[in-house]
């Protein structure tokens, strides 16, 4: 039985180093909740689609499942548990999702807190369709997503309810 | 004290909410334990057939397998699954007995968790990987060698009970599991005198109930306290206990079984399942702490599939649109098995007759054995499939009739004053069917309003793109909070700290500030200063779930009973030290005082202390602060509600966008309006994916067609409106907060609404829909079908006005 071929890899995740040797198949996602503890991020398909695993790669969102933990080497990651500010206090989008019940089991929001996260922090001055385009990434099966449409508004700043995105 | 029933809690923000902000939730799969291993099944890629033999020496051959087991190895471990004793098991046999009709049956077969000798569907569990690695137990599980012959499969549900179909049980006569028949009234009659008899045959399509979340357990043996103690990604920790003590022959005490943060259940996760027991012998016998987490393609193949029932119902309405009778002959497609037997076709039944004066009634239900994924209830569970027969055949029935939709319903809704209404029959529970309460005129009224339904509806609307824009009613009843018990432990420590613990045990529904609220609110304290414990055996010892609509009526109630029980305890205590009367006496802000004089006070941690045992108090009222309920609901209550949809059809592309959708419901007080109403929006998204997406297919050969996110599409952000909802709150008479369940209601209307929108879409085209979901293929085909003239095929004209 020879050894599996391993590698290191370098990540910055949530402001701090974190170098490991993997095998080359490990996912992403597999190296964030199995070896740096980051449970936060979730696998729901595990191909692409449901968004659950989705955390910030160089300031984009990305799903965690389908990337090769050794083809993020070097790249700057956060995840949930990394939104917040260093006393643990709710961004204003954490607190929308509180405040406008965005969320009821909790398993996608973490992806949809990544992800609208990032297309925050690249447009804080969005329309209701283009966040409407961003939460249409996701799967969420409890809350008919009235409640994260509401939440992620609130945080942009907008008004609550908006014309939405016609298909 | 606040009164019973009032609201607990206005605000929207949810003491679970922090954690799940955060990432510090700890589902499933967050979970570990030292020396975890991993487990990968071995799944049947055949629908039906002979299981000649399992090579297992490759695979456990493999980099890190401790084990690789089979059917053969396992069973005579294990025997075969007891049927479950889960809700289906506890009502059914006093059910058919009450049923007394000869034609009634239910036929159950003890399955193996694991095939030994035959399989029966797509993702029945061939052998068991157990490596140090969930990587490598994927790779040890791709050198399992399987050798099976493939037998007929049986796949269509209607093909299934023709004599000579291919058997799914050799020793059964036919493929049929159950058979139930209910009837009021002489129905041959009652049709016979009919002004018009309209037939329909209407299917609601199989779906899968997919949270987010997938199943997973894991399991650990303790070898010093010799106790097995397993995590489950489950609605139901205590039956699971049970279902595991008679499965491994072990007392239930040695045996805990904890749901930690589950992702989402909506029925899927409430049944005791092979994998469940799989790993529990495998942490028994191996020595090893195990854990399997589903993927995807396991939970569309493995995990419960749900409605799929096919109707062929009649209604017979007499000269001024009133309902003489319904009769209903339904198959449901249970799949390979159906593991909680008469609940689902029995809901059918027992919802079948909704929110109208039904006065002669036939229905008869017939489930199949086919070789798919077993079927058992998810949200709605029976009902959606009821109200899609009840209120589409209203529908056709009015057009029949020369009638308005919405005013044929009109004149056949129960009054108000005739509350309590008696439907005629029995519920599953064994107690006649009775609507406890509600305003079913109101609520219809009201959604009517707020859908801005004109008198009369103008046909054939198109909007600015040309689309028709259709409208569409849905009412419905729901037997909610139904039996036979859940449990809740209320007990005050030493410093004056109220842990709660209950049986019930949430998938996102907030459980934990609703019943610190509860507890608070009776004990006169903060509800900070509550803990809540949920899903767990060792912390209540008997307890049932969170499934059926019935945790804030069942569990609140036990919740509020054992709080007001420890009250009445503590002010019995200070009563006696003043010599007042307990009545003269309240709790505010954690201290007992004589009521509205806040001069002579007792803080309610320096009571606590004094039941420590040797105490004071203890010595003269017994040591310990607590209390134990198990409250047992009389039978459901009732809630109910109107759905109006309004869509805009697309008939180049057969695509529907559901442009508004109004809800009124009726759940009695509302005890976290946040909750209810999230409640109910996200059961809407369920219902509009039934009704417009999600339906799991089969080919011939019995291989799923889209078992994967991709292809079997669950409702996006794009795809469900913002609703407008409303409340009625009528209080129930049966139980001490005057609630009725929410859970499942969002989910049971949909289908009928959205379907009955679009047929109004496209009446004058002669389009009928006659099943959910309404794919752009499906409704291209009906246009098809429509524009040559042919019909549905199933209305038969007995002399109304046209």
């Amino acid at each position: 039985m020879t050894a599996p071929e391993t590698r290191s890899v370098s990540l910055q995740v949530n402001g701090r180093l974190a170098t490991h040797r993997i095998e080359p198949r490990l996912l992403l996602v597999d190296l964030l909740r199995s070896l740096l503890g980051l449970t936060g991020t979730h696998v729901g398909c595990s191909y692409g689609v449901c968004g659950a695993c989705t955390v910030i790669v160089d300031g984009s969102p990305a799903r965690s499942c389908l990337l090769l933990a050794a083809s993020v080497d070097g790249a700057e990651v956060r995840t949930v548990e990394g939104l917040a500010d260093e006393r643990g206090r709710n961004t204003e989008l954490q607190q929308a999702f509180s405040d406008e019940h965005g969320l009821q089991c909790g398993f996608c929001t973490p992806g949809l807190l990544c992800s609208l996260t990032a297309f925050l922090e690249g447009d804080p001055n969005p329309t209701p369709v283009a966040i409407d385009e961003v939460i249409a990434g996701h799967l969420c099966r409890c809350t008919g997503y009235s409640g994260i449409r509401r939440a992620a508004r609130r945080a942009a700043g907008l008004p609550l309810t908006a014309e939405r995105t016609k298909p | 004290m606040t009164g019973a029933g009032s609201q607990v809690t206005e605000s929207a923000s949810r003491r679970e909410d922090a954690r799940f902000l955060h990432g510090t939730g700890r589902y499933l799969d967050d979970l570990s334990v030292a020396g975890l291993h991993h487990i990968a099944f071995v799944r049947s890629t055949v629908a039906h057939g002979i299981l000649h033999g399992v090579t297992t020496a490759e695979a456990f051959a493999m980099p890190g397998v401790t084990a690789v087991l089979t059917g053969r190895d396992l069973s005579r471990r294990l025997g075969h699954l007891a049927p479950s004793k889960a809700d289906g098991g506890v009502f059914e046999e006093k059910l058919l007995s009450q049923l007394g009709d000869s034609r009634s049956f239910i036929r159950r077969e003890a399955r193996p968790p694991i095939a030994v000798d035959r399989v029966r569907h797509v993702g029945e569990i061939i052998s068991v990987v157990i490596a140090d690695d969930p990587y490598r137990a994927e790779d040890a599980a791709e050198r399992v060698g399987v050798d099976i012959s493939e037998l007929d499969p049986v796949v269509d549900p209607g093909r299934a009970l023709e004599d000579g179909s291919p058997l799914l049980y050799d020793h059964w006569p036919d493929n049929r599991s159950l058979h139930l028949h209910v009837s009021k009234g002489d129905i041959d009659t009652a049709l016979a005198r009919a002004r018009t008899v309209s037939r329909r045959r209407l299917h609601s399509g199989r779906v899968s109930a997919n949270p987010i979340e997938p199943r997973g357990v894991m399991a650990a043996f303790d070898s010093r306290t010799g106790h097995l103690t397993v995590w489950s990604s489950t609605q139901i920790p205590h039956p699971v206990r049970t279902f595991l003590a008679d499965a491994l022959g072990l007392p239930a005490g040695c045996i805990r079984v904890i749901a930690p943060d589950v992702g989402g259940g909506f029925g899927c996760k409430a049944i005791p399942y092979p994998e469940e027991l799989l790993c529990a012998v495998c942490a028994l016998d191996h020595r090893v702490p195990v854990k399997w987490v589903e993927d995807r393609w396991e939970h569309f193949t493995s995990a419960i599939h749900s409605r799929d029932q096919i109707h062929d119902i009649e209604i017979g309405l007499d000269e001024n649109g009133r309902i003489l009778g319904v009769r209903d002959n339904f198959i449901v497609d249970t799949g390979a098995a159906n593991p909680l037997g008469v609940v689902q076709p029995y809901n059918t039944i027992a919802h079948l007759c909704g929110c109208y004066e039904v006065p002669t009634l036939e229905a008869t239900a017939t489930a199949v054995v086919t070789n798919k994924a077993p079927l058992s209830p998810y949200r709605g569970a029976g009902r959606p499939e009821a109200v899609f027969a009840m209120e589409r055949i209203l529908d056709v029935a009015a057009r029949q009739a020369g009638m308005d939709p919405f005013e044929l319903r009109r004149r056949n809704l129960i009054p108000a004053g005739s509350m309590p209404y008696e439907v005629g029959f029995n519920y599953r529970d064994g107690n006649p069917i009775v609507y406890d309460s509600g305003d079913f005129p109101a609520c219809f009224e009201r959604a009517v309003t707020l859908a801005g339904v004109p008198s009369k509806p103008t046909r054939s609307n198109t909007d600015s793109r040309g689309r028709r824009i259709g409208v569409g009613v849905a009412a419905y009843v729901e037997g909610t909070g139904v039996g036979p018990f859940e449990g809740a432990l209320v007990r005050m420590d030493e410093t004056g700290h109220v842990t709660v613990a209950v049986g019930a045990c949430p998938q996102g529904q907030g459980h934990e500030t609703v019943f610190a609220h509860l507890a608070a609110t009776a004990l006169g304290m903060k509800p900070t200063d509550v803990h809540v414990i949920t899903g767990d055996t060792d912390a209540v010892p008997y307890g049932w779930g969170t499934l059926a609509s019935r945790s804030a009526v069942v569990a609140g109630s036990a919740v509020y009973e054992a709080a007001t029980d420890l009250r009445r305890r503590i002010l019995a205590t200070v009563a006696a030290d003043w010599e007042i009367s307990v009545d003269d006496l309240e709790i505010v802000e954690s201290s007992v005082r004589v009521a509205g004089t806040p001069t002579r006070t007792l803080l309610l941690n320096e009571i606590a202390a004094e039941f420590s045992p040797g105490q004071r108090r203890a010595r003269t009222f017994g040591p310990g602060l607590e209390s134990v309920s198990y409250w047992e609901p009389p039978t459901v209550t009732f809630a109910s509600g109107t759905h109006v949809a309004r869509v805009a059809v697309d008939t180049e592309t057969g695509i529907v966008e559901i442009i508004g959708y109004v809800v009124v419901h009726d759940c009695g007080p509302l005890l976290a309006p946040a909750i209810v109403e999230g409640q109910i929006t996200g059961g809407v998204a369920q219902g509009i994916g039934a009704a417009l997406y999600e339906e799991i297919r089969y080919d011939h050969d019995g291989q799923p067609l889209n078992p994967n996110l991709m292809d079997y599409l669950l409702p996006t952000s794009d795809t469900v409106p913002d609703l407008v909802i409303s409340h009625l709150q009528t209080p129930s008479p049966l139980n001490p907060l005057g609630i009725k369940g929410v859970g499942e209601a969002g989910a049971i209307a949909p289908p009928a609404a959205v379907a009955n929108a679009i047929e109004n879409a496209l009446e004058d085209l002669g389009v009928s829909i006659d099943k959910v979901p309404v794919s752009p293929g499906y409704l291209l085909e009906q246009l098809a079908v429509a524009s040559v003239g042919k019909g549905s095929g199933f209305i038969t004209d007995r002399g109304g006005p046209d």
